[in-house]
This record gives C-alpha cells, sequence and structure tokens, in this order.
C-alpha cells in the first residue's frame, strides 16, 4: 500500500526552544496511524504542521507525493480536523453549522443536503440536530465535530486526543465510529490513553522530545520489544512435582494467575525471547497433563511505550501469584 | 459511507459573503449588541435634547452649529469606547473555538476573514446609528434642512468609526485575551487623539501640520462643517488599511 503522508526530516524550533528535531515518518493510505508520546513531546506541533497549520521548519511534508503548500493549494479541505475541543460556532444551531461547513468546504450546494443527511444518520445527530451548538454535550459536540471533520470528505482525517474528556462510554461510542470509517479513511490519531491506541491503530510513531524514538507497524513493535516469551496455558490442574519439572528444564518464572477445581490458569515467563509453544505442548504431553489452552503474550502498547521511553512500569501482568 | 463520487468540490467564489453574513449572524445573535445600542441610543437621545434645550429658539439659532455640530464630535468620542468592544472577540473567540482552524483548512485566507470581520463590525455600527436618524428628521421639522451637512456629518463619523474598528480588530489579532484587546486597541486610539494636542503644542508649523494629519480628529473636523476634502479620504481609507494590514500580518505570524 503507498504512502499517503510523508514527513521527512521535520524540525521545528520556537525561538531557541526545539519542539521537534529531525522527525522522520510515514502513513500508509487506509490506515489508522497512532501519534504517542508524553505531554510536550511534540504531537500538537506535528499535527499542526501536518493540516498546515503551523510552517514547517525545516524539512518537508508531502501528501500525495505533493508539498504540503502545494496540496492544500491543489485540494482545499482535504484534510480534515478534530482536536480535543471540537471547532464549533457556540450560537449556530448543529444543523446550521454543517450547512455552513459544507459551504465553506466548497461541497457542490445541489449535493449539500445529501451528504449531510448521510453523515447526520452514520453519526447519530438527528436527535440534537436543531439544538444551539453551546448547549451541546461533550459527547455529542465531538460527534458534531466529527461530522464537520468527515463532512469535506478529506483523504486524511487527523484525530487530536479526540476522546480527552469523554466519559467511558461515549469514549467508547467514539471509538465504535472510528472503527466504522476503517479503511475508508487514513486516518492520524493521536491520544494519550494506550489501550485506546491500541485497540484502533495498525501502526504507531513515538515521540519522545521532539524526536521520533519508534515507528511502525505494530505488530513489528510488538516482536521488537518482546524481549522474554511469555506463555498463558490454562490446565485441569497443576501439580508442585511439574512444577520444578519445567523449572529444571527451562529456568522459567511461573505465575499461578486462576486457580479452581476444574482448571488453573498460570503464566510463564521465559528469560529469552522464542516461540516455546511447540515444547511445552509436548511437555505437557508427555506428563499427561491436559492443555485446554496454550498462547503467547505478547506485549502490550504500554509495555511497547514504556520500553521505548526506556520507563520501568513496575508493572505485573495479570493478577498473580508466584510458584516457586 | 464515505465515497469520494459524493463529494463534488465546486468554487465557491462569494466565500467572504458568506463569511460575512456568519459573522452578522453571530453578533446580532448576543444580547450584548442590543444592550449596547440601547445604551448609546439612550447616550444620544440625552445629548440631542440637551443640545435642543440649550439652543433656546430652535427657528432662529444656527442648528449646524449649535446641535449637529457637538452631536456628532460626542458621537464620534463614544465610538472610542464602543469599537474596541464591537472588535475585541472577533479573532480572540475563532481561536479559543479553533474555528479560526477550520476556515483555514477549509482554505478560506486571512484577508477573507478579516474583510469579513471588518464589514461585520461596520454593519452592526451602521445599526447603531440607525436610531440617531431620529434627530436630523427631528430638526427638519423644525425648520433645519440642511441636508449636505447631516450627510458629511454621517459620512464622517462612518469613516472614523471604521479606522476605529480596523485598530480594533488589529488588536484582537495580537492578543489571546478579550479586555487586554479592548484595552490595547483604546490605548492606540487615545493617542491617535491626542495628536492633534501634542500638534498645537508644537512651535514648529510643518511638524504641527504633519502631525495633525495623522489624527482621526483633524480630518473629521472638516466633514461636521459640511466640507469633504480628497485627501480626508485618502487618509481614512489608507489608515483602515493599514491596520487590516497589520491584522493580516500578526495572523500569518502567529501560524509560524
Amino acid at each position: 500500500m503507498s504512502n499517503l503522508v510523508q514527513v521527512e526530516h521535520l524540525s521545528k524550533y520556537y525561538h531557541s526552544h526545539r519542539a521537534l528535531s529531525d522527525v522522520n515518518f510515514s502513513i500508509e493510505e487506509g490506515m489508522i496511524h497512532g501519534l504517542l508520546g508524553p505531554n510536550g513531546a511534540g504531537k500538537s506541533t506535528l499535527i499542526k504542521i501536518i493540516c498546515g497549520l503551523s510552517s514547517p521548519g525545516h524539512g518537508t511534508i508531502r501528501i500525495e507525493g505533493l508539498p504540503i503548500s502545494e496540496f492544500q493549494k491543489r485540494f482545499p479541505g482535504q484534510i480534515g480536523l478534530l482536536g480535543e475541543r471540537p471547532p464549533l460556532y457556540p450560537n449556530m444551531r448543529v444543523i446550521e453549522y454543517l450547512e455552513f461547513v459544507a459551504t465553506i468546504f466548497r461541497i457542490d450546494s445541489s449535493s449539500i443536503r445529501s451528504w449531510i443527511d448521510e453523515i447526520i444518520h452514520e453519526l447519530g445527530i438527528k436527535e440534537f440536530l436543531y439544538q444551539l451548538n453551546r448547549n451541546l454535550s461533550k459527547g455529542q459536540a465531538q460527534r458534531v465535530g466529527l461530522a464537520q471533520a468527515l463532512l469535506p470528505n478529506p483523504r486524511l482525517l487527523v484525530l487530536d486526543e479526540p476522546t480527552s474528556g469523554l466519559d467511558p462510554e461515549m469514549a467508547m461510542e467514539f471509538r465504535h465510529i472510528i472503527k466504522k470509517i476503517r479503511g475508508k479513511k487514513t486516518i492520524l490519531f493521536s491520544g494519550h490513553i494506550l489501550s485506546e491506541v491500541e485497540a484502533i491503530a495498525d501502526d504507531i510513531t513515538i515521540l519522545q522530545k521532539g524526536t521520533v524514538i519508534e515507528s511502525g507497524k505494530l505488530e513489528t513493535l510488538r516482536h521488537k520489544f518482546q524481549t522474554k516469551a511469555i506463555l498463558e496455558i490454562v490446565t485441569t490442574q497443576l501439580p508442585q512435582a511439574l512444577v520444578h519439572e519445567i523449572q529444571r528444564t527451562w529456568d522459567v518464572e511461573i505465575n499461578v494467575l486462576r486457580s479452581n477445581p476444574n482448571e488453573t490458569k498460570w503464566r510463564l515467563k521465559f528469560k529469552t525471547a522464542g516461540d516455546y509453544r511447540q515444547p511445552m505442548a509436548e511437555f505437557l504431553i508427555k506428563h499427561q497433563l491436559v492443555a485446554l489452552e496454550l498462547k503467547t503474550i505478547e506485549p502490550s502498547l504500554e509495555e511497547i511505550f514504556a520500553g521505548a521511553l526506556g520507563i520501568n512500569t513496575g508493572k505485573k501482568t495479570g493478577n498473580s501469584e508466584g510458584v516457586h | 459511507m464515505i465515497s469520494k463520487e459524493e463529494n463534488k468540490i465546486k468554487i465557491v467564489p462569494k466565500i467572504f459573503f458568506i463569511l460575512w453574513i456568519k459573522e452578522i449572524k453571530e453578533n446580532f445573535s448576543s444580547s450584548g449588541l442590543y444592550i449596547l445600542s440601547g445604551l448609546f441610543s439612550f447616550v444620544m437621545g440625552g445629548l440631542f435634547y440637551n443640545y435642543i434645550s440649550l439652543t433656546k429658539d430652535l427657528t432662529s439659532g444656527n442648528l449646524s452649529t449649535n446641535v449637529l455640530r457637538p452631536l456628532f464630535g460626542n458621537m464620534n468620542f463614544i465610538f472610542l469606547f464602543i469599537a474596541p468592544i464591537i472588535t475585541m472577540r472577533s479573532f480572540i473567540e475563532e481561536r479559543r473555538n479553533g474555528t479560526l482552524d477550520l476556515l483555514y483548512l477549509a482554505g478560506v485566507n486571512d484577508t477573507q476573514v478579516i474583510l469579513a470581520k471588518f464589514f461585520s463590525a461596520f454593519t452592526v455600527v451602521v445599526f447603531m446609528l440607525l436610531p440617531t436618524l431620529l434627530f436630523p428628521i427631528i430638526l427638519a421639522a423644525s425648520g433645519h434642512q440642511d441636508w449636505g451637512i447631516v450627510a458629511t456629518s454621517y459620512l464622517g463619523t462612518l469613516l472614523s468609526v471604521a479606522c476605529y474598528l480596523s485598530v480594533g480588530l488589529f488588536s484582537s489579532s495580537a492578543s489571546d485575551n478579550q479586555i487586554i484587546a479592548a484595552l490595547l486597541s483604546f490605548t492606540i486610539l487615545i493617542v491617535l487623539m491626542l495628536l492633534v494636542v501634542f500638534a498645537q503644542a508644537s512651535n514648529n508649523y510643518l511638524v504641527a501640520q504633519m502631525v495633525s494629519y495623522l489624527s482621526v480628529p483633524f480630518h473629521f473636523e472638516g466633514f461636521v462643517r459640511g466640507l469633504v476634502k480628497s485627501y480626508n479620504i485618502v487618509y481614512y481609507f489608507s489608515f483602515v488599511s493599514v491596520f487590516l494590514y497589520l491584522s493580516q500580518k500578526t495572523l500569518e505570524a502567529r501560524k509560524s
């Protein structure tokens, strides 16, 4: 698949403060690209530059092969943006606002109505269509914000922490909407809730102090940051003798996650990376233990993020107790 | 859900008018405008009544000198306070709501935004001036029919207020706080007003004339006397152009 956005050697300084330094990454067409980084990492600056709202200091940004300024000149309105706070005129009614947006984005007047109707239907805006923007709840306002970002049918949709401030139910609903447009739009999604980005993003770029420290497919990053293999196994029982035997064979850390008369769920943490499923399955068969489930646990985005940033999370995976 | 075929792009050349109408709607949906207009009409009505009362005999006195001249002079001065209030929100609200970025993403340029805001504020001023049309009508009913002076006085007021609005827009473009924007524009306007005073204090005739020329009241003076000179018009248009240009440059600088 081709790259829609290509960022090359981008640097940006505000007086003596370095906001971005030699940033390089690309966004594949039709993919959801997650942009992660701690506060002050330069995410918002990068987003502003990609949207053409701030000038790139050094380096280039190309969209569909064209420099950003050229792209915007030739295809105005082809980048949709929704930030933490949707860009609403408080004294306009929702329908009036959407019509205004459609007009300034130069959508053909003959198709404005049907186009707005389609978006209203898709985003579930109908019930508050005639409310004033200033009276909308945070979730409703964000949906109207997404509608305005989608109205010009942009090639690139940029979502800058769109679920920030939403309650969990609304955030979930919002993620559901994003999933619905997956594949139909190229999306750059910036967020600080790692599980949220993990749930929707195909590719990830991690920024720290204005520099890209990791960028690539989520799966690739998972493999890169998997320094230790972890297996999760569910068996009908876990005799103590077997625990000692496993520890003697592989030198592993064993944790029991859940135990009841019918089954025991346990986790094996190996010292090195690798695929231990086959030898472990053979080992269990040899010891006549029935494995109900056997799977490899990949590092979460949180672990990748912490690994990339060199943070020790001190997090224990799962609710476990050690077995010695 | 989103198909490219549905989105037929067509050039809309009248984007300025769309923005102007949007601005007018925004302005007229605010209760503050009606309160401000009401107060303005009340104060102007009071002043008109006062000048009429001072001119004992409406049929024999020179109403242009005794009523219209001080009335429009005061009106001009009052707008010095009103114009910053009308314009202080212009860009600050847009920035706070993120709607300025929305306009930029749509390919709207700074000039279109600035002109739409300027003409919308100007429309508000015209709206505020409408009730004051009663004053010349009352004077006409009393036998004063010098419509020429009335027309030039209104023209002078509108041109002066256009200058004040351009300063207000510049201040709003340069600031992030409405109160600071209003204070900044008020300060600039007061300094420009006081140039006449500084000029009078100067012993050098040439310097005095040059400094006076930069002052808004210097140019307004002729209009209330019924005199419209081309250099006055050139001054007003240049003044407005300079401050609108500065607003554009400020908005541009904030993007970098």
